[in-house]
């Protein structure tokens, strides 16, 4: 199971390897290998990502199977992470819930590097005004607080998961703009961009054919970075109730459930817990690892 | 001055954004207030008494004249004015975030200076890892567990609540963990490129004791950005102080606005949402005037 867990994730990396023009696969390995912690980062992100797609296989129980006489049972042989105040199986919604991280992670940070990647180059490529205007309203974004928002768009839209990525994504795309205006703003009066003009490509094309593929590995380093901190922004509001509802195995909404329960059975909300906190270290760690090889400068 | 050019558009856009949210939202204030036993003439009355009558755009440039001066309506469920609420709120919000940011300056920068002075070492190791890990930990994950080892098993500290400074110690001390590894983490970082400039070059040649050029030369610049980062976090602390002090059931603001989304009273979520875009705008102008003060090549940066 192992091996095809590894096939899942390896084309990824084969992928990004030819973006980061490192020529062979076993060269990356090897330099990756040489960071110990990242590879501890990247063993977790391969095995959640085993986690979340053989779930069902994985899994001794459906999510949102009740047992009733078997409620709040503590950790055992049979109940893994024990059980809830419905009987459900504690590990196999754990288990389920790392498809739904994995998921909205992606998703979020897929919707805050497109706002944030287009705002960054057109910033950086066409300075003045344009530049002043993006990078100002890039920091006040970038400090207000994305719970705050979210809860605002939540009482208005309900409560949900699409409105919690969209209120999320809103708030949290200035770290993307911040680091492409800077990458891009360093390659505008390059030669080969002067070339490109020379030769009377558009603004539009220089920027798409030019800019954007070498920019390409700092957002993917700053995506892995990113991944994980919205994991824990939509937990949180799932753990307030206002994301994922039951019976989805939301690790937060899981959490909430828990806190009620945290004299009578500790174990429910603990387990979650330990999940998110082990699936944003692995990211953190990985992306650490990825930023040293590829990007020191973006080192904070 | 830029940011306050364009600070104020921003705050008054927020203003509309979540106006015009509040609009959309679904179900009838009115009801809400007179509830379900009324007659069509009462309630008819009742939007007029509120000014719910007029166009939309109306009630917006109003609701807008009366906030700008502190005047942010009645709450739908208690019916007390929303700034008395808030206000009386703000100051547990304020004591809790403080208290947070202070103590974890406290910790954080003799935990950076160290780190950076013996880098490498386990010691800087143990650093990072820790900051690491608290940066990937949920504040209210952070919280429940301290609230099950030290208020559940231990029973040292109350768990809910806000009489007195022990009950203060779990709320403060989940918000504290996470930006004392942060703030240690900037220190470091910032220590280690301060250490190799030339004036602290200087500073060891000519044989000055190590204390002082590490405290008078070195530690004075690398606190610069942690100054400023004062200004940024403060919105976001306060942010992270939403989950927190609902979590510990603490009376603050960040609580009032969790009850006000779930019992779906709008014009204290308005506020509420509206001050702390106001308290942004106001942390990032300050932020930028104080970096500026502070460090000399930044203010001739801008003016060239």
């Amino acid at each position: 199971m192992k091996a095809m867990g590894v096939e899942e994730t390896v084309p990824k990396e084969v992928e990004r390897k030819s973006m980061f023009k490192l020529t062979k696969l076993k060269e990356f390995c090897l330099l990756l290998l040489h960071y110990k912690m990242s590879c501890i980062g990247l063993l977790v992100v391969i095995g959640i990502t085993i986690l979340a797609t053989f779930a069902p296989i994985i899994a001794p129980k459906h999510f949102a199977k009740t047992d009733v006489p078997n409620k709040l049972q503590p950790p055992s042989l049979t109940y893994l992470f024990g059980t809830d105040v419905l009987g459900r199986d504690v590990f196999s919604r754990v288990v389920y819930g790392a498809q739904i991280a994995l998921w909205v992670g992606l998703i979020v940070v897929l919707v805050q590097a497109s706002i944030g990647i287009t705002l960054g180059v057109m910033a950086g490529y066409f300075n003045g005004k344009l530049d002043k205007i993006i990078s100002a309203f890039a920091d006040i974004v970038w400090s207000f607080p994305p719970v705050v928002l979210a809860l605002g768009i939540v009482m208005v839209l309900g409560p949900g998961i699409t409105q919690v990525v969209i209120a999320i994504a809103l708030t949290s795309w200035p770290t993307f703009t911040r680091v492409t205006r800077a990458k891009v703003q360093s390659m505008v009066n390059r030669e080969f961009v002067l070339a490109a003009r020379a030769v009377g490509e558009s603004d539009l094309s220089i920027m798409l054919r030019y800019l954007l593929p070498n920019i390409t590995s700092t957002n993917l380093v700053l995506a892995t970075l990113t991944l994980p901190a919205a994991i824990i922004s939509t937990t949180a509001l799932s753990f307030l109730g206002f994301g994922a509802q039951p019976p989805t195995p939301d690790w937060g909404a899981m959490l909430s459930e828990g806190a009620s329960q945290l004299v009578i059975a500790p174990w429910i909300a603990t387990f979650p817990g330990i999940f998110i906190v082990i699936t944003a270290l692995g990211f953190n760690l990985l992306g650490d690892g990825l930023r040293d090889l590829l990007d020191p400068k973006l080192r904070v | 001055m830029k940011k306050v050019l364009i600070g104020i558009p921003v705050v008054f856009f927020v203003s509309l954004f979540i106006f015009l949210l509040m609009q959309m939202m679904p179900g009838d204030p009115i009801r809400l207030i007179a509830g379900e036993r009324v007659t069509p003439q009462r309630i008819e009355e009742l939007r007029r008494s509120w000014g719910l009558d007029q166009p939309i755009y109306v009630q917006y440039f109003y609701w807008l004249s009366h906030v700008m001066v502190g005047d942010f309506g009645f709450s739908y469920v208690t019916r007390l004015p929303v700034s008395i609420l808030v206000w009386s709120r703000l100051p547990y919000t304020i004591e809790l975030t403080l208290t947070s940011l202070a103590l974890s300056y406290v910790l954080g920068i003799p935990i950076g200076v160290i780190a950076a002075l013996k880098r490498g070492t386990f010691l800087d190791d143990a650093t990072i890892g820790l900051s690491t890990f608290f940066y990937s930990m949920p504040t209210y994950w952070l919280g429940l567990m301290l609230m099950l080892t030290f208020g559940l098993y231990l029973r040292w500290f109350p768990v809910s609540g806000a009489s007195g400074f022990e009950s203060m110690t779990l709320p403060t001390l989940t918000l504290t963990l996470p930006y004392v590894a942060m703030s240690g983490r900037i220190v470091r970082t910032e220590m280690l490129d301060v250490l190799t400039e030339d004036y602290v070059r200087t500073a060891w040649a000519k044989g000055l004791p190590s204390r002082r050029v590490i405290l008078r030369h070195a530690l004075r610049n690398a606190l610069i950005p942690l100054t400023v980062m004062f200004f940024l976090d403060l919105p976001w602390i306060i942010g992270g102080a939403v989950i927190v002090e609902t979590v510990f059931a603490w009376p603050g603001m960040g609580s009032l606005l969790y009850k006000s989304v779930v019992r779906q009273d709008y014009p204290v979520v308005q506020a509420i949402v509206i001050i702390i875009a106001i308290l942004t705008v106001v942390c990032n102008i300050l932020g930028d005037i104080v970096s500026a003060f502070l460090d000399p090549r930044i203010r001739v940066e801008k003016e060239a």
